[in-house]
């Protein structure tokens, strides 16, 4: 009976919660920031484009047109078991995603879950399609091993931990599951931004509506005409950014994708490494004639991550007229402010290992302003850089500069900035 | 919803009830009833897999009509702005403090002034740097295939030359640099990879590049070591493409007879005069089609 009563009650209490009826089924988040402006027929569009071919995060749709592992029914499996059915991988990857990953980088793989307003920097947005720690060529997506090195490395210097402990099998699920989020979110971004382009906006209709000559096109008749275009489009479209998607997530897995070095980073000689070291500061500091790497720009002469450019107000990528950030320094593609490495740190986000930074500096980090040096340096010289770079945190505190590159030389640099 | 309720079975049938109410309370949350559940789900598992659909029917459509047109006709014509064009923008005055000596020397030699928006006051008020293009090929038509010749994109002056390029996809493009400071070219595309690489200074040989893909819009190529670089690549699957002379002049040739919808785009107001750019021409066999545009500063979004 005690527990009878009980029961009432927390019932009641969950009702007053929840209100009355079912509770909403988890749904992923729309890019409000591309699909917002497209008509409310072109936005329907695109919802039932994302539903027809992804699902919902509990009704989920694996399209084999991905390279993505979504897992063959194991016939020797319980009939009841989830490892009975096509797809089984995609849905243990889900719960896993859901539990371990979803709190930062939210349901629909947006960066936006509940904790990411509380993180600086803020957790990865999958939707771009843009990762920064790679193997692979700037061009190219990571491959399964890249995210896996993430997932079991973490990110030094961000929130993002080690997920070692969950063990190879979960990782790999989860690692499939990003891919496809990732694909998910980039097909409806450019889905969105492509029916922009077909002028299915609201603004477009009005100034058809206003530019008709013949004052005979009303508001419907323009829309239904914008709308015509969308539904012309829309198989090609969808087509056409499926392939792509499918063809780049694919070549991250192909190894003529992978940097690999030309040369070996030479035998760890005391002497050797020094004159190794001192190349280096001079390719990082712009003195070796015909190879300007300009890395002081942004990181700054001592490494600090505090160059010149760190202090510029720039232009916001694409906007028309042009406008600029309202926070002086570099921006990430996402838009968020970002700092160029403080190297006297030691901590490298992409991973600390010598590879790790050759990479960094061969291709540059996507979805920022590191640019590629692949062009400028060779990779002898990429290890002196590198060597270098890994020699910075333990450089004294009052390593002597040649003459042109001393503190005053560099304070007064940036009073003459100031004005 | 229904993962967590499987367990009902290890408690005692009374109990019932108040799992139940648990349900709900977790309801309540709904994200966080997708737990680790990886080895027990035994309700209906939701999940579908959707069959890859080969799609060729496009495809099949542009091999289907292989025979060359009769006869092609050119499209020509002239923008124009109207009224009294706005003063060229001064970006960097001539030996700008603010840059570092050597960018000084190369960058700030003399004022340097924008290519953003380009009125010949001496051809009429021709506005250069607009592009005018087929977004798709016409239905049929087999584009030949893209030229050997490399596009050349240079730098000089930290300026890019041309300001604005069409370029056919799988084109190679070398980019270059006649400055003796180096540069870094960043391309974020829609459909094509990104590109970011720094050109080291005076280079004549080129790096490569090439865009696999064509692009709805010309998208923005920028330096991050002079911010204010800036020019525009728009790579095509088909040859339908002009950008307008510094006198405002463009021709397309060699197009099939028939209507074509053409795009007028400028890079500061995007399209021009909006969905008026969507630009009908009417092309006939071995005939010429000359079109005069001509904008006001609304039209173009300069202020005056």
């Amino acid at each position: 009976m005690r527990v009878q009563l009980i029961s009432q009650v927390v019932i009641l209490t969950a009702l007053g919660l929840a209100g009355c009826g079912q509770p909403p089924e988890a749904s992923f988040a729309v890019n409000h920031d591309k699909v917002d402006p497209l008509l409310r027929g072109a936005r329907a569009e695109v919802a039932r484009t994302l539903e027809e071919n992804f699902g919902t995060p509990v009704r989920l749709v694996g399209w084999e047109k991905f390279p993505i592992d979504y897992g063959k029914a194991d016939p020797k499996a319980d009939s009841k078991s989830v490892r009975s059915k096509d797809g089984w991988r995609l849905v243990e990857g889900r719960n896993l995603y859901m539990t371990h990953c979803m709190h930062c980088h939210g349901v629909a793989g947006d960066g936006n879950g509940p904790t990411a307003h509380f993180l600086n920097p803020r957790p990865r947005d999958y939707r771009q399609g843009t990762f920064k720690f790679k193997s692979t060529q700037r061009a190219v997506k990571p491959s399964r091993n890249d995210l896996r090195r993430i997932l079991e490395q973490g990110i030094p210097g961000t929130y993002m931990p080690s997920f070692v402990l969950l063990g190879e099998e979960k990782l790999g699920l989860i690692i499939d599951y990003v891919r496809w989020l990732s694909i998910r979110g980039n097909l409806e971004l450019r889905l969105a931004v492509e029916l922009v382009g077909l002028g299915a906006t609201d603004t477009d209709v009005a100034q058809a509506v206003a530019d008709d000559e013949t004052k005979k096109l009303t508001r419907p008749g323009a829309e239904e005409a914008a709308m015509k275009s969308v539904k012309d489009e829309l198989p090609g479209l969808i087509d056409d950014i499926s392939t792509s998607l499918a063809e780049s997530w694919a070549a991250a897995e192909q190894p003529e994708s992978i940097i690999v070095p030309k040369v070996k980073r030479g035998a760890p000689d005391q002497a050797a490494i020094h004159e190794s070291i001192e190349r280096g500061r001079k390719l990082f500091t712009s003195q070796v004639q015909g190879k300007k790497t300009e890395c002081a720009e942004c990181h700054g002469l001592t490494g600090r991550g505090d160059g010149p450019n760190t202090e510029k107000y720039w232009p916001i990528p694409n906007s028309t007229p042009e406008r600029k950030y309202e926070v002086a320094g570099l921006h990430d593609d996402w838009g968020q402010p970002q700092q160029p490495r403080n190297l006297t740190r030691g901590i490298y986000r992409g991973g600390r290992r010598p590879i790790d930074i050759f990479r960094r500096v061969h291709e540059g980090i996507p979805g920022t302003q590191m640019a590629g040096f692949a062009n400028v340096l060779s990779h002898d010289e990429i290890w002196d850089v590198v060597n270098y770079v890994l020699s910075v945190p333990f450089e004294g505190k009052h390593t002597a500069y040649p003459g042109e590159l001393n503190a005053e030389k560099e304070d007064k640099k940036v009073a003459s900035n100031e004005d | 919803m229904m993962q967590l309720t499987k367990s009902e079975k290890s408690f005692r049938p009374g109990a019932t009830a108040w799992i139940s109410c648990v349900c709900v309370l977790l309801a309540t949350s709904a994200v966080a009833l997708l737990g680790d559940r990886t080895a027990n789900s035994n309700d209906a598992v939701q999940v579908t897999i959707r069959p890859a659909v080969a799609t060729a029917l496009a495809t099949a459509a542009l091999a289907a009509d292989d025979k060359p047109a009769p006869g092609t006709g050119t499209f020509k014509g002239v923008v124009t702005f109207k009224g009294t064009p706005p003063a060229r923008k001064v970006i960097v005055p001539k030996g700008d403090p603010k840059l570092k000596p050597e960018d000084r020397e190369v960058c700030a030699a003399d004022d340097l002034v924008s290519d953003e928006f380009l009125v010949n006051e001496k051809a009429g008020n021709g506005v250069a740097n607009v592009v005018i293009y087929l977004k798709k090929a016409p239905e049929g038509y087999k584009a030949p295939p893209e030229p050997t010749e490399p596009a050349v994109f240079d730098q000089k002056g930290c300026k890019f030359i041309p300001h604005v390029m069409a370029v056919r996809c799988n084109q190679k493009i070398l980019i270059k640099s006649g400055d003796p400071v180096s540069h870094n070219t960043n391309i974020t595309a829609l459909r094509n990879p990104p590109f970011n690489k720094v050109i080291p200074g005076n280079e004549r040989d080129g790096v490569e590049w090439q865009y696999p893909k064509p692009e709805g819009l010309p998208i923005p190529v920028k330096c991050d070591l002079h911010p204010w670089m800036k020019a525009h690549h728009l790579p095509l699957d088909h040859p339908f493409v002009a950008v307008t002379d510094e006198e405002g002049k463009f021709e397309i040739k060699d197009l099939p007879p028939g209507k074509h919808m053409f795009t007028v785009w400028h890079e500061v107001p995007g399209y021009v005069n909006s969905l008026n750019s969507k630009l009908a021409v009417e092309i006939k066999a071995d005939g010429v089609t000359e079109e005069k545009m001509s904008f006001t500063a609304a039209q173009f979004k300069v202020g005056n």
